[in-house]
């Protein structure tokens, strides 16, 4: 089920309904019936894969029980290892085996040994890398001893497949989010109101904005032999503000659902495209994510307490790790590893050119210009479906092709969606005009906001139930 | 905000929060949609809304009708034709919507005659995009049958993803940039790159399409036919050559169509192996504005020919 279907416009008041109807019952009975809500919702695209998250809530609820209760350092370490070796053996096992496969044979070939190795056909479970890292940090947080296990196997069951951000996160840690698990939640008026405002905001932005986008970026990407440089750049530019508001619209429908329920889900995204600069960007792009890598794989490299080369080193990791959690496709690899490298170039240029708080306008915005035009090319790789795709995307762009031709331009696709597409990016900037995170002061602005941006929707939006990109992650 | 305590009144008061959104958008809705309606949906005449709009309520004594798909709208030139002459071709539609558009001319009060274009993939069903038909009148309803949606009947929602076509519809009758109107016909005005037409040649070459009759809706068309002694022109427009190269059944089209033509009151005017020059093609299936002016000059010169015949 997704977040922009009617099944979710029928799903959601139901589950509502029947949860704070079972509010006098107590917590553990509404946390019954949010474990079948999510088993239906995420059942409703495959059945089949419930039994991997069933498999990875017992093995984790029992390994972490274990890892805590054991006070023998060595098998303390083998259970966290298990936990490991489970949850990222899924992960490997679903998402890349064939992308492994695939490159030890072209790897091997350009050896000059050609040897025909089996692929699967293996569907990749929605929402597996998600699901997949917020076990194992539950894991990972209980060896430290920066949490205690539950002995809650419902309230655990549900933390691991919380309907509203099972599939595309946010990424939770147990310390934020199981801990309202195993609560009472009371119905919150101020809280539910929001949670109203931040589904509409999250709509907006999908319907409104990235499906619109989608039209022209996957018409310039469908048929890039027809694009001239100014198409090229426009798609490029349409797919970085898609991506954002497909993602980012997923979190704010996640957040707002759960404050539907009671629960306060982590700010996923903090208006990217206006860091000035790279490690400004990942403090305000998918931080789940980027806290998750910094978390438990940054700092535990040494994070930046090392020598200046191990420091680099350790960013380019973390940034090329990042990008094969995207996706097994060498395109996602490129994608972070020029992160990585982006990441680099910074941290050396501060060190040389230290950072001045008094930075004036022009500069604070050329910044935030040359942070944009980065991010925009690494985008390239991380849109096209192959290097050969993405190289050929960058030669139109450096070709210098600037013709007016409208047919171009437009990418066949007519100047009323150019033009609603522009209307849309303006749309967006406008809505950063309001408070942030729609904390407004009166019920009367949560109520205008609601009905303007419906309006919008309804009359600029695209009525095509697109899913959402980072599903395929 | 002040917090409030976990309460009945708590939801009642969320009830009420949703139910003033609901009101509040149920009215600007119903404002902006007979708004819309009015100067947009009906006041235009490319729209296929419009056209199935005007079919059903605008009964002109004198109107010629052209009817048929995207072939029928972006080929012939009303004005060229005469003053009398509308296009009523709806893109994406197949012959079960213009035997709809037959049946309600038919239902008219008129002797002139009726100009059809007869696609060469011969007797399908599509009824093309749903934005035709919405809102839908009890007449359209069984056209799109299953795929009429309840909330074609809600204020707002009933036009969701539609409005754009809409708008797009008024604003080419408007300010024709990219198309120019002329009387229910659209006519495409911007001339491909020579690359892009070349790619679209080589796509058609390998693309197969063949002469197909669904019996029902033959049967239904030629039953309209045969109920009326109007003049009927069968007319086929000129297709790009590469059409043809992997087309089926051109043969039996043509036998169908010589059939046809023995009907008295039928005239059948085959135009789609006259070769025109590329840059008069939008695409291989479809003249632009300067291949339907060439097309629609010689179809006038052709009708004339037969409604003047020299001794």
């Amino acid at each position: 089920m997704i977040f922009n279907s009617s099944e979710f416009l029928i799903f959601l008041p139901i589950v509502f309904g029947l949860y704070w109807g079972l509010r006098s019952a107590g917590y553990r009975y509404q946390n019954i019936l949010l474990l079948i809500a999510s088993y239906t919702f995420y059942g409703w695209w495959d059945w089949r894969f419930l039994s991997l998250i069933a498999t990875s809530t017992v093995t984790d609820y029992l390994l972490g029980l274990s890892i805590h209760d054991e006070s023998n350092p060595r098998r303390k370490r083998l259970f966290l290892l298990l936990s490991l070796i489970l949850n990222l053996g899924l992960l490997g096992f679903f998402k890349y085996f064939n992308f492994f496969v695939d490159s030890l044979k072209q790897a091997l070939l350009m050896l000059g040994m050609d040897v025909n190795f089996m692929t699967l056909e293996i569907i990749l479970p929605v929402g597996i890398s998600f699901y997949t890292f917020q076990t194992l940090s539950y894991s990972i947080d209980i060896y430290y001893g920066k949490i205690k296990p539950t002995r809650d196997f419902i309230g655990f069951s549900t933390f691991v497949c919380f309907f509203p951000q099972l599939v595309a996160g946010p990424i939770e840690r147990a310390s934020n989010l199981l801990p309202q698990f195993l609560k009472a939640r009371k119905f919150d008026l101020d809280q539910a109101i929001q949670g109203v405002s931040l589904i509409v905001y999250g709509m907006f932005k999908k319907v409104l904005i990235a499906d619109r986008l989608a039209i022209y970026v996957d018409s310039v990407f469908g048929d890039i032999g027809n694009a001239n440089t100014i198409s090229a750049v426009l798609g490029i530019i349409f797919f970085s503000f898609q991506i954002y508001c497909d993602f980012s619209g997923y979190s704010l429908i996640a957040r707002g659902t759960a404050k539907l329920l009671g629960f306060e889900l982590m700010i996923n995204f903090r208006r990217p495209y206006l860091a000035s600069n790279i490690a400004d960007f990942w403090r305000r792009w998918h931080i789940s994510l980027s806290t998750w890598f910094r978390d438990y794989i940054y700092i535990p490299l040494g994070g930046k307490r090392v020598s200046t080369g191990r420091n680099y080193y350790n960013l380019v990791v973390v940034f090329l790790v990042s990008g094969l959690w995207h996706g097994a496709n060498w395109t996602f690899v490129i994608w972070g590893g020029l992160h990585g490298i982006f990441q680099v170039i910074y941290v050396s240029y501060s060190k040389f050119v230290p950072f001045k708080n008094k930075n004036t306008w022009w500069v604070h915005w050329a910044n935030v210009l040359l942070v944009y035009v980065l991010v925009c090319f690494a985008w390239i790789f991380f849109r096209a479906k192959s290097l050969e795709e993405a190289l050929a995307y960058i030669s139109k762009i450096t070709e210098g092709n600037f013709s007016l031709n409208l047919t171009q331009i437009t990418a066949l696709e007519g100047p009323v969606n150019f033009a609603i597409s522009f209307l849309a990016i303006g749309l967006l900037f406008l809505s950063y005009r309001l408070p942030e995170h729609l904390n407004f002061k009166k019920q009367v602005h949560h109520i205008a906001f609601s009905v303007i941006a419906l309006l919008l929707i309804f009359i600029l939006g695209v009525n095509g139930n697109a899913t959402f990109i980072y599903f395929q992650f | 905000m002040e917090m409030q305590p976990s309460s009945t009144s708590s939801f009642s008061r969320f009830a009420k929060f949703l139910g003033t959104i609901l009101i509040v958008l149920l009215s600007i809705g119903l404002i902006f949609n007979y708004a819309f309606e009015r100067i947009v949906i009906f006041s235009g005449e490319i729209g296929g809304a419009a056209k199935i709009n005007r079919i059903i309520k605008v009964d002109e004594a004198g109107e010629i009708p052209i009817f048929g798909s995207s072939r029928a709208q972006g080929s012939f030139v009303p004005s060229i034709l005469g003053e009398a002459y509308f296009n009523y071709g709806i893109d994406g539609t197949q012959m079960n919507i213009l035997g709809f558009f037959l049946k309600k001319e038919l239902q008219k009060d008129k002797s002139g005659p009726i100009l059809i274009n007869f696609d060469l993939v011969g007797f399908r069903s599509s009824y093309g995009d749903l934005g035709n038909y919405i809102p839908n009148y009890p007449e359209t309803r069984e056209i799109i049958e299953a795929d009429a949606k309840f909330y074609y009947h809600l204020p707002l929602i009933k036009y969701f993803g539609k409005y754009e076509s809409y708008l797009k519809y008024r604003l080419n009758e408007k300010l024709n940039i990219t198309k120019h109107t002329d009387r229910g016909g659209s006519f495409e005005k911007n001339v491909l790159t020579e690359k892009i037409f070349a790619e679209m040649v080589e796509r058609r070459r390998n693309t197969a399409d063949q002469f197909r009759i669904e019996v029902p809706v033959k049967d239904a068309f030629e039953k309209l036919v045969d109920a009326t002694d109007r003049p009927i022109f069968l007319i086929i427009a000129p297709y790009h050559p590469s059409y043809f190269h992997k087309f089926e059944g051109l043969a039996q089209a043509q036998a169908y169509l010589a059939q046809m033509q023995a009907r008295p009151h039928v005239q059948v005017l085959d135009f789609s192996q006259e070769v025109y020059a590329d840059s008069l093609f939008t695409n291989t299936t479809h003249l632009n504005y300067e291949g339907a002016i060439k097309f629609t000059e010689a179809l006038k010169k052709e009708m004339h020919a037969i409604s003047n015949p020299t001794p």
